[in-house]
């Protein structure tokens, strides 16, 4: 009995292992399937003529390989190329392969296959006499409009054989998973079509845009991935960083450029970067800056036209030269619009969601501009001269050409717009009225404040400095200060400290009204606290510390923003900034701008009640009280952006 | 003397005016008033702190707020979002205030609430306006979008 019992037990075992060996073994199974996934689909990068690489990403670390064979040729081997060792960030590069010709390829991770079948186009030899590519840029931020762009161009009759992108392809090029939104977008695109990028601003010079992309090499250390040359057809194309490297002559990056064009026998020559040196539309204008370093050189090498972004709109311009150079704006991937602008050299503007179609046939160039309904516009036809220098031979118009610009109607029919009004309603209108539910007292009450012979005196202050002897003692030397100072200004090189132009003249302004804002509160606040303390001196001064407070601040404001719009402007401080230090600019100049105005609604409300009060703040310690804190958290709040100020300005080294 | 008959500048008989009498024996001086004022500032500061949060999680915002500063502010065509943020941070502030105003004018409130009311609008205006925090709290919505 004893054994028949243990046997059953030892059957009732065996049987459960077995299961769990099924089990383990399909478990396995299941998760070595699951276990390399793609994070980042396959995307073809650095194509050359008889190359191409493919980039993709793995949750888990895998020994990656891509098969590639001639498109249609279902029946034709594939041919495999292996990465070198265990990695979550693929990159294969495929050899040996046939210029201009369509592949299909698949990747495989452990063996396994882990991706559809997708194909590519290798770049057309040098004696390809077309050659069709797409310039798109800023697809930043706006999902919605970047995936219509990105959806637009797949849909183009005549596929592009590569893309050109002008910078900004994320709003925080520090954020990883904005860059897997970007290669989610784009996945169908750039699984077909090689991506050259320019770096912008809004890359913010991370590891990851350079981890993200391969790009040709330069032959110098400090440029990899930054600036960049190749052949495709009868084009040579040059990406620049105008962004975070310096480009004036002399510097590392120009001498390539000067190189690269020299060395280039190609008949056309696109050079194309982020910031632009024409562009007419707000707030960013032209990058005078870059015209003054580079035109001269494009001119001398032939350059045929040159691709920017960084504005939010599509421009085309005339720049220097006999036949002028053209210039392009192509910054509608998706980024927030900005508004068109026109200029002399503005030859078409527009605000629009877009990428610009160039196709090369034989010595000629025909652009179109493409919106995401699908429309067209401002075709443009350009030929080759016996110079070798690109003529445009045919427009849309004669004329320049700027679309109106949006109305308060389109505001108010704009989704933003009523979002923004939703918000107006809520901090103006909703939270104020729960506010005063939440704060009122059921009953009204009346105190009325005592009068006529019934009435107690009001509390007498002392002012702790009345009949101090000191005090004409002080006058007297601050009197005299002020006289020395004036005697000694007509004699002090002023114009050394502080410049006499439009920009300096503000500068200045706003420095000493900051500071006068400063001196006022601070004398608010003492005085504020003196008379919650109950040792206050008159209410009259006062008042008028907290008059010239909020004039202070109502001034320094507006100064504030002329100050800011030069700051933002092209070859402005930001952009040096940015180059130089980014996180000056994040973290002082930004934060500094939004606290600047914190002041202007604390002192006028500090302001009105003083005034509105008067001499009722000796009887009222409680609102007294609340003024001398709002006084004092002005204080702070105007020493802090003064702070942040004088920090930009010791910045040494970096601001001019 | 009444407190108030000692102004004598415009100004101040214009505010002496203002001032709301009732009762037999004299004015009658509420805080409302005074506490309006402060909560509007502070709802003001957050509301211009709430636009940043507000462009960094809602494109469309972003573009509106453009356009805002191009018609509000001269010049606002070259202060990108920042002047339609300026904008609508002033437009909240000054109809807050008014609203406020009319609700409270007439009675008493707890000014220590007031106070702290303000403290607290002014301690979240300041985070959102820090860019770091800014950044992550943008990020963490995206996220959570995306999820």
């Amino acid at each position: 009995m004893t054994s028949g019992r243990a046997r059953v037990i030892i059957r009732l075992a065996g049987a459960l292992g077995v299961l769990a060996v099924i089990a383990g073994t399909l478990g396995g199974a299941g998760r070595a399937q699951a276990a390399t996934r793609l994070t980042r689909a396959p995307y073809v990068q650095d194509a050359r003529p008889t190359a191409m690489s493919v980039l993709w990403r793995t949750d888990v670390p895998a020994l990656h390989s891509v098969e590639v064979r001639a498109a249609g040729a279902a029946s034709a081997p594939w041919q495999a190329f292996t990465g070198g060792e265990r990695t979550t960030n693929a990159a294969v590069t495929l050899t040996g392969l046939d210029p201009g010709a369509l592949y299909e390829y698949r990747v495989r991770a452990d063996g396994e296959v882990i991706s559809d079948v997708a194909r590519f186009r290798t770049l057309p030899p040098a004696s390809a006499d077309r050659l069709d590519f797409v310039v798109y840029g800023d697809n930043r931020t706006n999902h919605s409009p970047h995936s219509e762009v990105v959806r637009r161009i797949l849909a183009e009759a005549t596929p592009p054989q590569l893309l050109i992108h002008t910078g900004d392809l994320v709003e925080t090029g520090g954020q990883s998973d904005l860059w897997e939104v970007f290669f989610q977008i784009e996945r169908e695109l750039l699984a077909r079509v090689p991506l050259f990028p320019a770096i912008g601003n809004h890359e913010d010079d991370s590891p990851v845009y350079f981890e993200s992309f391969r790009v040709p090499g330069n032959g110098t250390p400090q440029g990899s991935g930054r600036w960049y040359g190749f052949d495709a057809g009868p084009a040579h194309f040059v990406a620049l960083d105008v962004v975070f490297s310096d480009i004036e002559p002399g510097t590392a990056q120009y001498r390539w450029l000067e190189n690269d064009l020299a060395r280039s026998d190609r008949p056309f020559k696109f050079v194309y970067f982020h910031y632009p040196p024409y562009n007419a539309s707000t707030p960013h204008l032209s990058s005078v800056r870059l015209r003054t370093a580079l035109e001269n050189l494009f001119l001398q090498h032939k350059v045929s036209a040159v691709f920017t972004g960084h504005a939010h709109v599509y421009e085309r311009a005339e720049g220097a030269g006999n036949p002028p150079l053209t210039y392009f704006v192509s910054g509608g991937g998706g980024a927030p619009q900005h508004t068109v602008g026109q200029q002399g050299f503005t030859r078409y503007s527009e605000t629009s969601y877009h990428f610009l179609r160039v196709s090369l046939r034989g010595d000629r160039m025909m652009t179109t501009g493409v919106r995401i309904d699908g429309s067209e516009f401002d075709p443009l036809e350009a030929r080759l001269d016996a110079n070798g220098r690109l003529a445009v031979t045919r427009a849309a118009s004669g004329q320049p050409v700027v679309m109106a610009r949006p109305s308060v109607l389109d505001l108010l029919r704009s989704r933003g717009g009523q979002v923004l009004a939703g918000y107006g309603v809520l901090f103006g209108g909703v939270l104020p009225v729960g506010l005063a539910l939440a704060l009122r007292p059921r009953r009204r009450i009346v105190i009325p404040v005592p009068s006529g012979p019934h009435a107690p005196a009001p509390v007498d202050f002392t002012d702790a400095y009345a009949g101090w002897r000191g005090l004409p003692v002080m006058r007297l030397a601050g009197g005299l200060a002020v006289l020395v100072l004036v005697a000694l200004l007509p004699s002090t090189p002023l114009h050394l400290l502080f410049g006499f132009d439009r920009y300096s003249i503000v500068l200045t302004l706003h420095a000493a009204v900051g500071l006068g804002l400063l001196l006022s509160t601070a004398v608010a606040a003492t005085m504020g606290y003196r008379l919650a303390a109950r040792r206050g001196p008159a209410v009259r001064a006062l008042g008028s510390a907290v008059f010239v407070a909020a004039a202070c601040a109502l001034t320094v404001a507006l100064l504030g923003n002329v100050l800011y719009s030069e700051y933002l402007r092209s070859d402005g401080p930001k952009e040096l900034l940015i180059r130089k230090a980014p996180e000056a600019h994040t973290i002082l100049f930004e934060f500094k701008e939004f606290a600047g105005l914190v002041p202007l609604p604390l002192a006028v409300a500090a302001t009105y009640v003083v005034w509105r009060y008067w001499e009722y703040l000796r009887r009222d310690r409680y609102v007294m009280e609340l003024v001398s804190l709002v006084l004092v958290v002005l204080a702070g709040y105007c020493v802090l952006p003064l702070g942040l100020g004088t920090a930009i300005t010791r910045l040494r080294g970096i601001l001019p | 003397m009444r407190a108030f008959e000692r102004l004598t500048t415009p100004t101040g008989r214009w505010l002496r005016s203002s001032v709301q009498t009732g009762g037999a024996v004299g004015p009658a001086v509420h805080n409302g008033p005074a506490a309006a004022a402060v909560l509007a500032a502070g709802l003001g500061v957050l509301a211009l702190a709430g636009t940043n949060l507000v462009s960094a999680l809602l494109q469309p915002a972003e573009e509106a707020l453009i356009l805002i500063g191009r018609f509000a502010l001269p010049g606002g065509d070259l202060l990108v979002a920042y002047g339609g943020k300026e904008v609508v941070g002033l437009v909240c502030w000054l109809c807050g205030w008014l609203v406020l105003h009319q609700l409270l004018k007439r009675r008493q409130v707890s000014l220590t609430m007031t106070a702290a009311v303000f403290v607290v609008c002014l301690l979240v205006a300041t985070g959102l306006f820090w860019p770091p925090l800014l950044g992550q709290l943008a990020r963490l919505a995206r996220v959570v979008r995306l999820a």
